[in-house]
């Protein structure tokens, strides 16, 4: 590529044009960018331009996170392995969609930054606007055996600027608290929630951490307690966020249950709702699901945000797997069946009358492309993430390969697919 | 009636006068997307020839090419075939004459040819004078030195 010229005029282009390439740039090279003169820097760190650059990472560049589990073997003397020491750790990883779509055969590096251990954190509670929410809990100074409380604490981090806060929203209790991150859209105010299910009492504990605030609030407990609270700062978050609310699944009934490996007896479509809090203000909506949705699957279904639409998904008999679209959130009539995908058409090799399998057999729709014509869909029974284009009746089988860039002896790495939330790449600032 | 109408509407020429005198006959609606032009059509109806002071014939000719074969394809084709000056006039041609989804490709374009590249290599392209301290400049080359990783050697 011949050298660029220097009597080139680009002194007469406007400023304008200058923001409107430079925020179409990847993080990193902006990063790197800053050094080009104060101007430039001025620019990159203004807060109009991350807005501007995080609405162009938002419709042209969609991504995902890809959370990979680490197991280090230390050998001990004993011949039986009786004292061998396992290291767990887990990576976060962002990567495109497009990239995958295009490419879904490749080695993923784990890069030493990505690494939840060293950050003293165990599980992420939320992603909003390029920032991820980590949760850590650890046995309180207080702990002991007959009164056992936990510690709870928040750290905000920015994966593609590297940078991340030091611990907040510290809070001691007995454990069991699920976390979940969220945005409040009316004001773009950063909020966590933690809930517990407390079953002396058959209610709910709900609290809430408002960015601005600095503190936790108790607020109503859930009007329907939401099956499967997840506890103890988990990496599978229970809630979905959607447009300034979190979402749960629940299902009426007088004492919650956690839905383990059968559906519970007794059981109707009917009880089956949506709990939606609204992170503005802090009250509770409930939700019915589709008229079409007619019999209690096998496997607990799962809400899910696809592409811009608010969806819910399960297993149909032994044959099918529906997705459902909510057109308009909020408003049940525009609930809309968006695809029933055959097991046939996915090629599973399986036999579906297996009983092991009819209650094990799990989907988990993760991703649309932009063009929502290919989802990527999670299998329990396969160790790969499936492309299916549902237009072309397509599939194809993925391969990642994830290493850790640090080499260690003796590391096994694992993808955890189930675990994978949509991402966007931002220079958000995590003040 | 109605029909032979709409077809003499859509064929009718326009000449389009750039700075340095070429003339470039096209059709009304290829003309439209162009929305300056529009907005000079829109004033004066009876117009034959509309003059693009700050466009050279040489890349008037592109940018109607352009509208004229535009799409995804052509599109990613498309950038390839300049170089950087002739990217920062068609930039400034795109924006003038107004013509949105050109000037999209073209900063998509630009943005992709400086991504991987030195802040000096940048400097150089652009014609900035860096006005940084030394302190200020390793201050932020020591903090984002990751960011240093990979880059095209100038």
């Amino acid at each position: 590529m011949s050298p660029p010229s220097a009597s080139s005029s680009w002194a007469l282009v406007p400023e304008h044009l200058f923001t409107e390439f430079l925020s179409l740039l990847p993080v990193k090279s902006l990063l790197r960018f800053k050094c080009v003169s104060n101007s430039w820097n001025t620019l990159i760190s203004d807060p109009n331009f991350v807005k501007l650059h995080l609405k162009k990472s938002k419709s042209h560049n969609p991504q995902f996170t890809l959370i990979t589990h680490h197991v280090q073997n230390f050998k001990g003397e004993s011949e039986y392995g009786s004292d061998d020491e396992y290291e767990v750790d887990y990576s976060i990883i962002p990567y495109s969609i497009h990239s995958f779509l295009d490419n879904p055969s490749f080695t993923l590096f784990a890069d030493h930054h990505y690494l939840l251990n060293e950050k003293d954190c165990s599980g992420v509670a939320g992603s909003c606007n390029g920032l991820i929410c980590l949760s850590g809990f650890g046995f309180s100074a207080t702990h002991t055996f007959d009164h056992q409380t936990y510690e709870y604490w928040l750290r905000l981090w920015n994966p593609a600027t590297r940078a991340i806060s030091e611990k907040f929203g510290c809070f001691v209790d007995s454990g069991g608290f699920g976390l979940n991150f969220g945005c409040d859209n009316s004001t773009g105010t950063f909020k966590v929630v933690a809930s517990r299910y407390i079953p002396d009492k058959l209610t709910s504990d709900v609290r809430v951490f408002s960015f601005d605030e600095n503190v936790w609030r108790n607020i109503q407990s859930f009007p329907v307690v939401p099956f499967n609270l997840m506890g103890h700062a988990s990496l599978e978050h229970d809630a979905v966020f959607f447009n300034g609310t979190l979402n749960w699944l629940a299902v009426r009934n007088d004492i919650p249950y956690t839905w383990y490996h059968l559906p519970p007896d007794n059981f109707t479509v009917e009880q089956f709702v949506i709990v939606s809090l609204n992170l503005g203000t802090e009250i509770y909506n409930m939700y019915t699901l589709p008229q079409g949705f007619d019999e209690v699957p096998p496997v607990a279904p799962t809400v899910r945000v696809l592409g811009d639409c608010f969806c819910f998904s399960y297993s149909y008999k032994e044959t099918d797997f529906i997705i459902w679209q909510m057109k308009k959130f909020g408003i049940q009539e525009s609930w809309t069946q968006f695809l029933k995908i055959s097991y046939h058409d996915l090629q599973l090799n399986h036999d579906f009358s297996s009983r092991t399998l009819k209650y094990h057999l799990y989907f988990l729709p993760l991703f649309l492309s932009k063009d929502g014509d290919t989802l990527i869909l999670y299998s329990s029974q396969e160790l790969e993430v499936i492309l299916y284009n549902w237009r072309d009746h397509r599939v194809e089988r993925t391969q990642v390969n994830v290493h850790k860039t640090i080499i260690d002896e003796g590391t096994c790495t694992n993808s955890c697919w189930h675990f994978a939330n949509g991402f966007v790449e931002s220079l958000t600032s995590i003040c | 009636m109605a029909e032979e109408k709409s077809q003499a509407s859509s064929s009718k020429m326009l000449t389009l006068k750039a700075s340095d005198g070429v003339l470039f006959e096209v059709e009304l609606n290829i003309a439209k997307e162009m929305k300056t032009v529009q907005a000079y059509i829109d004033d004066c109806e009876d117009i034959e020839t509309i003059p693009i002071p700050n466009v050279l014939g040489k890349h008037l000719a592109i940018v109607i090419e352009y509208i004229k074969k535009t799409n995804e394809e052509y599109d990613a084709e498309f950038e390839k075939q300049w170089n950087m000056d002739d990217l920062q006039l068609l930039l400034l041609a795109a924006n003038y004459l107004n013509i949105s989804g050109l000037q999209e490709c073209l900063c998509k374009a630009i943005a992709k040819r400086i991504e991987n590249k030195s802040p000096e290599y940048v400097r150089k392209v652009f014609n900035i004078e860096n006005d940084h301290s030394p302190e200020e400049e390793a201050k932020l080359r020591k903090e984002y030195k990751w960011a240093f990783e990979g880059v095209d050697k100038d």
